[in-house]
């Protein structure tokens, strides 16, 4: 009898099991066509001079050893790195600062600049861009208007034609697009340390810095390494906010690599070389991802 | 049993929700009506959007159980999105094509030859350089609709104001220019500048370059005993980076931000009345006339200035035909109603754009205003743009290269303009 029960069990198991499979299968065939079948897509061609319509010849390694050997891919390289690095920074800065302002109990409508600082945000890029390119504009835009009106420059500045200042002009865009993400994140970090933990360290004589440093830090430190990550990984990969306000330029100052990878491909219809660029960031990426996760480990 | 079936039957539904969709390519309705998909540049601006959906209503109207299913992709994106339906196995029955792209979207097999559907007279009824543009190894791959040949537009009321002449040499252009920038308010600050360049690396930047340097005798890319060539890097094409770049670095005749600037903004400072010169397509002048009205009767044309020659390109738009439409007798008799005599006509006399069939042109009161004198002389004198698959990149080559001159007056024009002949060169060899 007892034997009898178990074969019952081990039937109602399978039956179990197949039917989880069943149930996961649209999951499964969607994540399939979506994500991994693009992936390999993406990869494959990389080995094909296509235009993805009629032409699928085999070149094998040939792109990636014409990419190996290409400064200007290296160049755009450089400029993702710099351009991701002092976005993410800037975007760090800005939201622990207002994060630990709205966190403040005693702040007056907090709801108010809650909203306001956020609403960057829900922007969309291609809205941004437009936004901010007629601001910095050299005959119409707003900041030349200001400047000119209070008689701080006598002609206007060229933020965005200059390709000393357009890198910089871009990443302020970037920032002030990005922060509030992450300080919606921060803030809801530091909303889960306890208040106790503060009051300790005051009466320890901790001072601001101090209570920051021991305090406020190590409790927003999971969100933040996270968080960082995820925002350098986008940041290295972005695309939308640059093409709208430069397209990549002038002279190629802010051709990062995502618009290289656009450009190969969609302007020049090399989308086989175009995906061996797009390889490459995608190792990059698994690299950053892989890095985070080590690091999390070590956290715990 | 129940609840076994039950789980397979759901997980069926399931699997099939995720599948769930209609097809794109849609010949008929369910109410049997027959569908004609359509992608085209001219319903996403206007006033060519409002006429565009007059014009197929008027065709639906002359064919009952016909639907014109319209989808609008702006020009600057068309060849992208062209691609993608073409991979994707979702073109539509008709497609916008321009010279710029023809050689792109004829490799990848997507244009139908349309010399079989084209009677020998409406062949010659096109006009003959628009003709050759749409022409590929013979055969005819575009039905072209209408064209907006770039002529140089001016202020006439300044001009006479100055007591300048049309410029009809490069030459003469920068000194119009020079003459044309100034403070006219005596704040001491330039309020006004002679020519609005279009530095920017873009289409609309490049081909406005390419004038001026074919103007110089000196050819970006062309096709020459079997092989594509290119001028960059000769004397020629020195001369004419050296113009393009004293305009902004030695004349100073060119409005801030020239670099930024692309097509739409110089249209914009053309229309507040800051620039008096632009090289731009019969239909900008329609733009600036919406913008400001008051600038009516004081916009002149001439054809491009020159210096050892001019040049005009074709700037046609057209339409190709899918080779997997099912409705393709039905596509041309569209395509022809739109180009017709009196449609053509009237198209010009909304938009400004031209018509690009003889007997419109012949027959239009609209274009003998002397408006339209720069743009009819370069449509007589129309010249092919190189159809090679490639040539996207070529320009952008010369963009850069231009952008760099305009950047840094410093920089030794010569080397620069040797090293992106180079560049072309290695274009042209990646892609033979």
């Amino acid at each position: 009898m007892a034997k009898d029960r178990k074969v019952i069990r081990h039937k109602g198991d399978l039956f179990q099991s197949r039917a989880g499979y069943a149930f996961i299968s649209p999951a499964f065939l969607v994540l399939v066509l979506m994500v991994v079948y693009p992936l390999i897509y993406g990869i494959v061609i990389s080995f094909f001079d296509t235009n993805l319509v009629n032409k699928f010849d085999f070149v094998g390694l040939k792109y990636y050893g014409r990419l190996i050997k290409d400064a200007s891919f290296y160049a755009s390289l450089g400029r993702t790195v710099m351009f991701t690095f002092f976005t993410v920074l800037g975007r760090t800065i800005l939201a622990v600062l207002f994060a630990n302002i709205l966190v403040m109990d005693n702040l007056p409508y907090k709801k108010v600049f809650r909203a306001i600082l956020v609403l960057p945000w829900f922007f969309p890029d291609v809205v941004v861009g437009m936004l901010w390119r007629w601001l910095y504009n050299a005959n119409y835009g707003l900041f030349n208007f200001i400047l000119r009106s209070l008689h701080i420059i006598d002609a206007p500045i060229e933020w965005l034609s200059n390709t000393d200042t357009v890198m910089w002009a871009v990443i302020l865009v970037s920032i002030w697009k990005g922060f509030p993400f992450m300080m919606v994140m921060l803030l809801a970090a530091l909303q889960t340390i306890s208040k106790d933990l503060y009051e300790a360290a005051e009466l320890d004589g901790c001072g601001v810095i101090q209570r920051f440093l021991h305090v406020t830090l190590p409790g927003i430190m999971p969100v933040l390494s996270t968080t960082l990550m995820l925002e350098i990984m986008w940041c290295f990969k972005h695309f939308t906010l640059i093409w709208n306000l430069t397209k990549g330029g002038p002279v190629d100052a802010t051709r990062v690599v995502s618009i290289d990878i656009y450009r190969t491909g969609f302007d020049y219809m090399r989308f086989g070389e175009s995906s061996t660029r797009a390889v490459f960031v995608f190792i990059i990426i698994i690299i950053l991802t892989l890095l985070q996760k080590k690091m999390k480990r070590s956290d715990v | 049993m129940k609840r076994r079936l039950f789980t397979i039957v759901l997980s069926v539904l399931l699997v099939a929700s995720v599948f769930a969709g209609g097809s794109s390519e849609s010949t008929s309705s369910e109410s049997g009506e027959t569908v004609l998909t359509v992608l085209t540049t001219a319903v996403t601006q206007e006033p060519e959007g409002t006429l565009a959906k007059e014009y197929i209503a008027e065709f639906e109207a002359q064919h009952p159980g016909v639907h014109i299913e319209c989808t609008g992709v702006p020009m600057n994106s068309a060849l992208q999105r062209i691609t993608t339906l073409a991979a994707s196995g979702a073109l539509p029955d008709l497609f916008v094509n321009v010279e710029n792209i023809i050689g792109t979207l004829n490799e990848m097999g997507i244009c139908e030859d349309l010399t079989p559907y084209l009677s020998e007279e409406e062949k010659s009824n096109i006009v003959d350089a628009v003709r050759e543009s749409c022409t590929i190894d013979g055969k005819i791959i575009a039905y072209p609709w209408y064209s907006a040949p770039n002529a140089l537009i001016f202020r006439t009321d300044w001009f006479e104001e100055l007591g300048i002449e049309p410029p009809t040499t490069l030459e003469e252009m920068a000194a119009a220019a020079q003459k044309l920038t100034r403070d006219t308010n005596g704040d001491g600050t330039i309020d006004t500048y002679g020519f609005g360049l279009i530095g920017t690396n873009d289409d609309s930047g490049a081909t406005r370059f390419v004038m001026i340097m074919r103007s110089f005798g000196a050819r970006e890319l062309y096709f020459e005993d079997g092989e594509w060539k290119t001028d960059v890097g000769s004397p020629e094409s020195i001369q004419a980076f050296q113009y393009f770049a004293d305009l902004k670095n030695k004349y100073g005749v060119v409005p801030p931000g020239a670099i930024e600037n692309s097509f739409n903004e110089n249209v914009n400072l053309m229309a507040m009345e800051q620039i008096g010169m632009l090289i731009a397509g019969s239909n900008s002048v329609g733009k600036i006339f919406n913008a400001n009205p008051d600038l009516r009767g004081k916009i002149g044309s001439v054809q491009m200035p020159s210096a050892v020659t001019t040049y005009t390109p074709v700037s046609m738009l057209g339409w190709s035909l899918n080779p997997e439409s099912k409705n393709k007798d039905l596509a041309i008799e569209f395509v022809k109603f739109m180009s017709n005599k009196e449609n053509s006509i009237k198209w010009v006399e909304t938009t400004g754009r031209l018509p690009v069939m003889k007997d419109a042109i012949a027959e239009s009161d609209y274009l003998a205003d002397p408006l339209f004198d720069g743009f009819i002389a370069g449509v007589e004198n129309m010249v092919q743009a190189p159809n090679a698959p490639f040539y996207a990149e070529v320009k952008t080559e010369l963009g850069r290269t231009y952008q760099k001159l305009l950047l840094d007056p410093t920089l030794d024009v010569a080397a620069e303009v040797k090293a992106c002949g180079e560049a072309i060169q290695n274009i042209i060899d990646n892609n033979t």
